[in-house]
């Protein structure tokens, strides 16, 4: 018999998305707007947004049953790769849950863009922003 | 460090209660009846065995559940030294997945006594425990995903090995002749897992759910007291 806890599947804050977020290089405390008209995942032929979209933060799901996953972004810029890759967990979060994955160890494998950095290396609703990525 | 500090900390504890509890014993008065006076002795007078009667209950019970445990502690004066093996299964099934633990736990710690109750042999004790545990892990459910289509996963975790540290507290009374009755509450905590994955630990038998850093149990024990000499002798009678 132990004590009895708050049991809500609600609050299991583990992700399977990671956020990108956009920096004016030459100021890069300020995120900066970029019009991107397509972002594919590689290998299911979606886009992951709308057509021409402007936005300084995007959230982009990864391969559940991969460790690796490349996406594409088409903009005015020209066409740019980001391959991402990280470590999984499955767990039961509470019994009445649904099963559950944990990622970590999140890491940027390849990329052409101008310059990013991982801000965070765990996908969670705490982190704000997993890539920070520097545009000219 | 911290764990190698609560090793020595229940190792040391017989040492201070030992002291703690030396008391002087008074002389008989003169007159009608004289019995033997007995030492203070570190020597055991009795074990006592005990089963789990909480968890063979809930076992009867409660259909995805199966564990019972034994217990037994030794007397050194005001202090025993507790050993109880335990095994224990869960299973749990759901809309969504199948789950299932099996293992065995072992713990073992002084208790100080702090009844003066020596002929009655009854207790109230405050222990350290440590326990080890051993246990396998099945997790098999299907997943479906929009973007990235669906799988179905059979996972285990095999020979796992847990261990943590508990702070007990609880009553042994007499109920007739060997007969005794108990309960523990014993606050868990400090638990670590070792050992390959292939999924997060959701229950560590003996314990519970791997996520919680610590967490309060109770155990109803029936036991049977075995003496190991027979009542002290009457010297003289008027």
């Amino acid at each position: 018999m132990s004590c009895r806890e708050i049991r809500d599947c609600q609050l299991n804050d583990e992700t399977d998305f990671f956020a990108i977020r956009f920096f004016d290089r030459d100021t890069t405390n300020l995120a900066q707007p970029v019009m991107l008209s397509r972002v594919a995942i590689e290998g299911t032929g979606l886009n992951a947004i709308g057509i021409d979209t402007t936005l300084t933060t995007l959230g982009l799901f990864v391969n559940d049953f991969d460790t690796v996953t490349t996406y594409f972004f088409e903009s005015d810029l020209g066409l740019d790769t980001l391959t991402v890759s990280y470590q999984s967990e499955y767990f039961i979060f509470f019994e009445d849950c649904d099963p559950a994955q944990r990622f970590f160890d999140f890491k940027v494998i390849k990329h052409t863009f101008d310059s990013l950095i991982v801000n965070d290396t765990i996908l969670n609703r705490r982190a704000t922003d997993n890539v920070q990525i520097f545009l000219d | 460090m911290y764990r190698y500090f609560w090793i020595s900390f229940i190792f040391v504890l017989p040492v201070v209660s030992s002291t703690v509890a030396r008391q002087n014993i008074p002389d008989p008065p003169s007159g009608t009846v004289a019995i033997e006076k007995e030492k203070p002795s570190l020597k055991p007078t009795a074990v006592r065995l005990g089963a789990n009667a909480f968890r063979l209950g809930r076992t009867v019970f409660d259909k995805d559940y199966n564990s019972w445990d034994i217990t037994g502690d030794i007397d050194f004066r005001n202090y025993f030294i507790e050993v109880t093996y335990g095994r224990e299964k869960n299973t749990l099934s759901t809309e969504t997945f199948d789950y299932e633990n099996s293992g065995s736990f072992f713990r073992i710690g002084p208790e100080v006594n702090f009844t003066k109750s020596r002929e009655e042999a009854n207790a109230f004790i405050f222990g350290l425990k440590y326990v080890l545990g051993t246990y396998d892990e099945q997790f098999q459910f299907d997943r479906e995903d929009e973007i990235f289509g669906s799988a179905s996963f059979d996972l285990n975790n095999s020979a796992l090995k847990a261990n943590w540290f508990e702070i007990n507290v609880g009553v042994k009374g007499k109920i007739w002749q060997q007969l005794y009755l108990g309960f523990y509450f014993r606050y868990k905590f400090n638990n670590s897992v070792n050992g390959d994955r292939e999924f997060a630990t959701f229950q560590i038998p003996g314990f519970g759910p791997e996520r919680r850093r610590n967490i309060v149990g109770f155990d109803y024990y029936v036991f049977w007291r075995i003496p190991f000499k027979k009542s002290p002798k009457i010297l003289n009678k008027r």
